[in-house]
C-alpha cells in the first residue's frame, strides 16, 4: 500500500519519538501520521426484494423472519439490517437492505438466498448494490434497433441456370481442388473455380449441390454461389466425417478429438449453430458412417442403439413419442440394421435369430410406429436391405450358409410395398447356390441388375418387377454371361447400365442398353478405380486414383453410350466428384412431354453443339496458322543464312567442293564390282 | 506402317545414325560389333570387328567412307566403311561416350566418360586426307583437349562450320565450346536432369534435345534459346526432327528404366516413340514396339523413315505411311471444318 511505503522510506520518521510534545498541533500530527482512510463501500451490502408489504404490526415478525434467513449465512454487520417504511401508511415497502460484516459473505448470501421461497406468494430476488445501479441505468426505452442493412444471398443454384445447361465437377489432384464445367466441346479444361489447400483432406458435395463441404483442422466450411463464397462455417475440432440431410437443412459431423459424449454433432445448415450432439464412435476404425440417417424430407433422423432404434425429431431433436406421446426409442431386441424408404417415412429393419425366435424382416411406418409387413426369415447369415428408389419395392438380399457350411449362397426376398397386402417373391437363382456380388436397382423404372458367379468372369442377369395383366412378377429379362465386369453403375436416368471391372488393375467397361437389351459401347480405361455418372446420365467418369496407383492417374470422359470424349492425365489425381443436382421439377405428365420431343430438340441442340465446336476449332486453327507461321519466318531466315555460308563449307570440304548440300546436285551411275570372297578347290 | 525388326545385335542397342543419303543405317549396341545395313529392308551389309566393349557412339562423315565408334574398350576406332577395315584406334584413359566427324574429314572428336576419377573431356583429333589409303602420318593423340561439364558426356556435335562443339551430359546442361581453344562459349540450362541426346535439324539451325526429365527442346542455334518444349510423361532417351516441312514433327523416344521393365507390364512402361508437332508441341500420336525402352533413335535424312533402337536388342525401321506426309496439310484444310449445311 502507498501508506505504509511512505512511512518506511521515510528515515527521520524513525528518530522522532512516538509521541511528539503536546505543544505541537493536531494538525501537524494528522499530516505526519495520516487517520486511516475508511473505505465507504456497498461491497457489503445486498439488496433482497420480494418480501411481503406489511403493515406494522406484523413488522417485527418479518424483521426477525429476514434476520434468521440471512444470519445463516454469515454474521450482519451491526445494524446490518434496514427494511424501510411507507411513513404515510406504515406498511414495509417490500424490500430490505441487508449488510454483513465481510464481502464474502455478502456474495455467499447472494448465491444461497436468491429464490429462496418465503411463502407461497413471495421469493426472495437479491442482488448487489452494483446490480442494481446497472439496473438504473437501463433507459427504460428500449433504443430502436435498426436492422442491418440487407444483403441479398447470392443464388446458390445459380450453375442449374448456364446456358449450355453443363454440369460442374470437383477436382481434386496434389494439393488443389478445383471446379470445372464439363464441356465435351472444349478441347482444353480451364478450371471456373479452384485453390490449392481449399480443404485439408477430401471435399463432399450436399446431396443437392448446393454446398460444397470442405475439411480443415478447426471444423467444416460451406462453400457456394457463383463467386464461390464462404456460406457457413461449423466448429468441430478435428472434424473427419460429415454427412448430409437429403434436403441439405441438417449437416452432422463427426471428430475423433472431441469427447466421445459428444463426438456426433448436428448442425443447422442455414444459422450455423450445433442442434445436438450425441455420444458416438471413439475411433474411425469403429464409425459406421453415416451414424445417422434421415428420412427423405429431413423432418426425421434415425441411429441404431442397442437392441433398440433411436428416432428423433429434427424440429426438436428429441425423441419421437410414441402413441401415448411418451419419448421414447423404438425397442427391437437384436436388430442388426435398418433403412428408410427413400420416399416416405418408413423404414425397413432385420432382426437375426434370437433364442428359437426366427429372423425377421419388417417394415415400419413412422411416426405412427405401425408394422406394414413382417418376413420371417430361418438360416439366414447375413442380410442386407436394398430400397426401390422411388420406394416401390424392397429389396432384401439374404446370405445362407450351404449345406457343407463352407460357402455361401445368396437369395432374393422381393418386397411390393405398394401393394394391399405387400406381397413378397423369393428370387432363387439357377443354379441354386450361386454367390451374388453386386445388386443394383434402376434409379429410375421397375428393374435391377445382379452379377453373381465365382470369378474371374461372373454373369450378368436383368430382372423387371413390372405388373404385366395386373399379376406383379419378378421376371428375368436376360443373362450376359461371362462378363469381366465386377461392378453395376445404372445411368441416373435410368435405361442404361455401365459394367465395369474395377477390381485388380481391370478397366473393362461396357455399356448396355437395358431397353433394347444390347451392348451399346465397350473400351477400357487401365486400372480404372472410381466410376461416376453425372446427375443428369449424359456423361461418365472413370478415373484413375493416386489412392491406389501411382501411375497413369487422371479421368477420362465418356458419354453415355461410351464415346471417349476426353482423357485427362493429372499427376496425383484423387477424385472426381460430379456435383449433384436437386431433384427435377417436373411432374411425370411433364417428362413424358420432354420425352415426347426428344428427337426434335436433339436434332437442335446438336446442331447448336456442332456450330460451336466448329466455330471454336476454326478459331484454333486460326491462332495455329499465325503462329506456325511466326516459327516458319525464323526457319526461313536460317535457312537463307545457311544457303549463304555455302562457299564456307565447300572450302571445309576441300577438293573444291568434292561434296555438295544438294542431293539433286548428284549423277547417279550404276557400277557393277566382283569381289572374290572365297576360293575352295572342287575335290572328288 | 508396318516396321522391319532388325535383330541383328546380342545386346541393348546405344546409338543408331543414318548416312547423309539415308540408305545405310549404322547400328552400335552392348554387344561389341557396330554394323552396317541397308535403310531399305534393314539387309544385313556387315559388321565391324575390333571393340572389345560395349560401343556407345557411331559417327559416319558426309561421304559414307569413313566410320568412327567410341568404346567402353577405352578406345575410338576408325574404320573404312566399304571393306569393314580397321583403320585406326585411338587409345583414351576412360569409356568413349560420342564421336563426330568434323564437316570435310579434317577433324574429329571423342568425349570421355567420367567413370573412375577420369575427367569428362572432349578431345579434338586431325585426320590425314588419305587415311583409307594409309595411315602413316596419322597422329593418335589429340590436337585439342579440354575438360567439359560436371558429369558424364552423353553426346558431341560439331557445330556449323566446325567453328565450335556441342555437348550434352548427366549434369542437366548443354554447353557450347570453342572448336580452337576448348573455351566454354554457352551453358544452356535446359533441363532439370539428365541431358542423354541431342541432334541437329537437317541444316543444323535448330538443336532438339532429349532428357530424363521427361521433356525434349527445341533450341535455336544462333541465339542459344530454347524457343519449344515438348513435354512427355517419361523419362527421354532420344529426340529427333522430321526434315520435311510438310511433316513438321518431332518424334521422341525412351520409357521407363531399363531395370524396372520386366516388373511391370509393357503397358506401364511407356516403351512407344512419341510423335510432337515442332511447332505447336501437341502429341500427336505414338508408335508401339519395342520391349524395352528406345535408347536412341534417328529419322532418315530424306524424313522418309525412321528407326529406333531399344533395350531390347531390336532395331525397327519404320516406313511412313502416306497419310503421314498429308497429315498436315489435312488439318489446315478448313473444307473439313464447314459444318453440314442445316435442312
Amino acid at each position: 500500500m502507498p501508506e505504509d511505503h511512505e512511512i518506511v522510506d521515510d528515515a527521520d520518521a524513525a528518530e522522532e519519538p512516538y509521541l511528539p510534545e503536546d505543544d505541537e498541533s493536531d494538525g501537524e500530527l494528522e499530516s505526519r501520521f495520516p487517520m486511516p482512510v475508511m473505505k465507504d463501500t456497498l461491497d457489503n451490502a445486498i439488496v433482497v426484494d420480494g418480501l411481503p408489504q406489511v403493515p406494522q404490526e406484523k413488522y417485527e415478525k418479518l424483521f426477525k423472519l429476514v434476520e434468521k434467513i440471512f444470519t445463516q449465512v454469515g454474521t450482519l454487520a451491526e445494524d446490518g439490517i434496514m427494511m424501510p417504511q411507507d411513513e404515510s401508511t406504515g406498511l414495509s415497502k417490500g424490500f430490505a437492505f441487508v449488510e454483513y460484516a465481510r464481502r464474502e459473505a455478502a456474495e455467499d448470501a447472494l448465491k444461497k438466498t436468491q429464490g429462496y421461497k418465503l411463502d407461497k406468494n413471495h421469493t426472495l430476488v437479491v442482488n448487489t448494490f452494483q446490480q442494481v445501479n446497472d439496473f438504473l441505468a437501463v433507459p427504460d426505452l428500449a433504443p430502436a434497433i435498426v436492422p442491418p442493412e440487407y444483403v441479398p444471398q447470392e443464388d446458390l443454384t445459380s450453375w442449374l441456370l448456364d446456358a449450355k445447361a453443363r454440369d460442374q465437377y470437383a477436382l481434386r489432384w496434389a494439393d488443389n481442388t478445383e471446379i470445372y464445367w464439363n464441356d465435351p466441346t472444349v478441347a482444353k479444361l480451364e478450371p471456373t473455380y479452384g485453390k490449392k489447400g481449399w480443404t485439408d483432406t477430401h471435399v463432399v458435395w450436399s446431396p443437392q449441390g448446393r454446398y460444397l463441404a470442405c475439411f480443415h483442422r478447426l471444423g467444416i466450411i460451406l462453400w457456394g454461389g457463383p463467386s464461390w463464397k464462404k456460406l457457413m462455417k461449423f466448429g468441430h475440432e478435428g472434424v473427419k466425417l460429415v454427412d448430409f440431410s437429403p434436403c441439405e437443412r441438417f449437416v452432422v459431423t463427426w471428430s475423433p478429438l472431441t469427447e466421445q459424449a459428444s463426438s456426433v454433432q448436428v448442425w443447422e445448415v442455414a444459422s450455423g449453430t450445433r442442434v445436438r450432439a450425441f455420444a458416438g464412435p471413439k475411433d474411425l476404425a469403429q464409425v459406421k458412417w453415416p451414424v445417422f440417417r434421415w428420412s427423405h424430407d429431413d423432418v426425421l433422423l434415425a441411429r441404431l442403439g442397442d437392441d433398440c432404434i433411436h428416432v428423433y425429431e429434427s424440429a426438436t431433436m428429441k425423441l419421437l413419442p410414441d402413441a401415448a406421446g411418451k419419448r421414447s426409442s423404438l425397442k427391437i431386441d437384436g436388430v442388426k440394421d435398418f433403412a428408410w424408404c427413400p420416399t416416405e417415412k418408413r423404414i425397413a429393419y432385420w432382426v437375426p435369430e434370437l433364442e428359437n425366435a426366427p429372423a425377421r424382416v419388417t417394415i415400419l411406418d413412422l411416426p405412427s410406429r405401425t408394422e406394414v409387413r413382417q418376413k420371417n426369415l430361418f438360416n439366414l447369415q447375413e442380410c442386407n436391405l436394398h430400397w426401390h428408389p422411388q420406394g416401390d419395392f424392397l429389396g432384401v438380399r439374404i446370405d445362407r450358409h450351404t449345406k457343407t457350411k463352407k460357402t455361401i449362397y445368396t437369395t432374393f426376398e422381393l418386397f411390393r410395398v405398394r401393394d394391399r397386402n405387400v406381397a413378397i417373391e423369393v428370387l432363387e437363382l439357377e443354379p441354386k447356390e450361386t454367390r451374388i456380388i453386386a445388386f443394383a436397382w434402376e434409379p429410375k423404372g421397375v428393374r435391377f441388375a445382379l452379377i453373381s458367379g465365382e470369378g474371374p468372369k461372373y454373369d450378368v442377369s436383368l430382372f423387371t418387377m413390372e405388373t404385366v395383366k395386373g399379376m406383379g412378377k419378378v421376371r428375368l429379362l436376360t443373362k450376359l454371361e461371362k462378363r469381366a465386369a465386377n461392378t453395376l453403375f445404372w445411368s441416373p436416368v435410368g435405361g442404361t447400365l455401365l459394367l465395369a471391372a474395377l477390381q485388380a488393375v481391370g478397366g473393362d467397361l461396357e455399356w448396355y442398353n437395358v431397353n433394347e437389351l444390347q451392348t451399346i459401347g465397350a473400351d477400357e480405361h487401365f486400372m480404372c478405380t472410381d466410376i461416376e455418372w453425372d446427375p443428369t446420365g449424359r456423361y461418365v467418369a472413370t478415373g484413375v486414383s493416386h489412392f491406389r496407383h501411382q501411375t497413369e492417374n487422371g479421368y477420362n470422359l465418356w458419354s453415355s453410350q461410351g464415346k471417349l470424349l476426353g482423357r485427362h492425365l493429372k499427376e496425383k489425381f484423387y477424385a472426381l466428384q460430379w456435383r449433384p443436382r436437386p431433384p427435377s421439377m417436373l411432374d411425370d405428365d411433364q417428362e413424358r412431354e420432354v420425352r415426347k420431343n426428344l428427337r426434335e430438340a436433339s436434332r437442335r441442340f446438336e446442331a447448336e453443339d456442332l456450330k460451336i465446336k466448329f466455330a471454336a476449332e476454326i478459331e484454333k486453327l486460326e491462332k495455329r496458322k499465325e503462329m506456325k507461321s511466326l516459327f516458319y519466318q525464323l526457319v526461313d531466315a536460317k535457312n537463307s543464312a545457311w544457303r549463304a555460308r555455302k562457299a564456307e563449307r565447300a572450302a571445309l570440304r576441300g577438293d573444291g567442293g568434292r561434296e555438295s548440300d544438294q542431293d539433286d546436285e548428284y549423277t547417279i551411275t550404276d557400277e557393277i564390282v566382283e569381289t572374290v570372297v572365297k576360293t575352295v578347290e572342287q575335290t572328288a | 506402317m508396318r516396321p522391319i525388326l532388325v535383330k541383328g545385335h546380342e545386346r541393348a542397342l546405344t546409338m543408331i545414325k543414318y548416312n547423309k543419303e539415308g540408305d545405310l543405317l549404322f547400328t552400335v549396341s552392348k554387344d561389341h560389333h557396330p554394323s552396317v545395313w541397308y535403310a531399305d529392308n534393314g539387309e544385313h551389309i556387315g559388321t565391324y570387328h575390333g571393340h572389345t566393349g560395349a560401343v556407345w557412339c557411331v559417327a559416319v562423315n558426309e561421304s559414307s567412307t569413313l566410320l568412327l565408334t567410341g568404346s567402353a574398350d577405352n578406345s575410338a576406332r576408325l574404320w573404312d566403311v566399304p571393306t569393314g577395315n580397321e583403320l585406326m584406334v585411338f587409345k583414351h584413359p576412360a569409356p568413349v561416350r560420342a564421336v563426330d566427324f568434323a564437316l570435310g574429314d579434317g577433324h574429329f572428336l571423342t568425349a570421355l566418360d567420367n567413370i573412375m576419377g577420369n575427367k569428362p573431356t572432349i578431345s579434338v583429333y586431325e585426320l590425314t586426307p588419305n587415311i583409307r589409303q594409309s595411315a602413316t602420318g596419322q597422329s593418335d593423340s589429340p590436337t585439342l583437349k579440354f575438360i567439359g561439364h560436371d558429369g558424364k558426356i552423353n553426346r558431341a556435335l560439331w557445330g556449323p562450320l566446325n567453328k565450335t562443339i556441342v555437348t550434352c551430359s548427366d549434369d542437366a546442361s548443354v554447353r557450347v565450346w570453342d572448336a580452337a581453344t576448348g573455351e566454354q562459349i554457352h551453358k544452356i540450362h535446359a533441363h532439370r536432369d539428365k541431358v542423354t541426346d541431342i541432334q541437329y535439324a537437317w541444316d543444323a539451325s535448330f538443336l532438339v534435345t532429349a532428357s530424363k526429365d521427361g521433356s525434349a527442346k527445341l533450341i535455336d542455334m544462333d541465339s542459344f534459346e530454347i524457343v519449344k518444349s515438348y513435354e512427355c510423361d517419361r523419362p527421354l532417351n532420344s529426340a529427333h526432327i522430321s526434315p520435311l516441312r510438310e511433316c513438321p514433327y518431332v518424334i521422341v523416344g525412351g520409357g521407363q528404366d531399363a531395370m524396372s521393365v520386366t516388373t511391370t507390364s509393357s503397358k506401364m512402361g511407356k516403351l512407344d516413340a512419341v510423335f510432337f508437332h515442332l511447332v505447336f508441341e501437341d502429341e500427336l500420336g505414338s508408335v508401339k514396339g519395342h520391349f524395352g525402352p528406345i535408347n536412341t533413335l534417328a529419322i532418315a535424312p530424306h524424313g522418309r523413315s525412321f528407326a529406333s533402337g531399344g533395350e531390347d536388342g531390336y532395331v525397327r525401321i519404320h516406313h511412313f505411311d502416306p497419310s503421314y506426309f498429308t497429315a498436315e496439310e489435312e488439318a489446315f484444310n478448313p473444307a473439313f471444318l464447314q459444318p453440314p449445311a442445316e435442312k
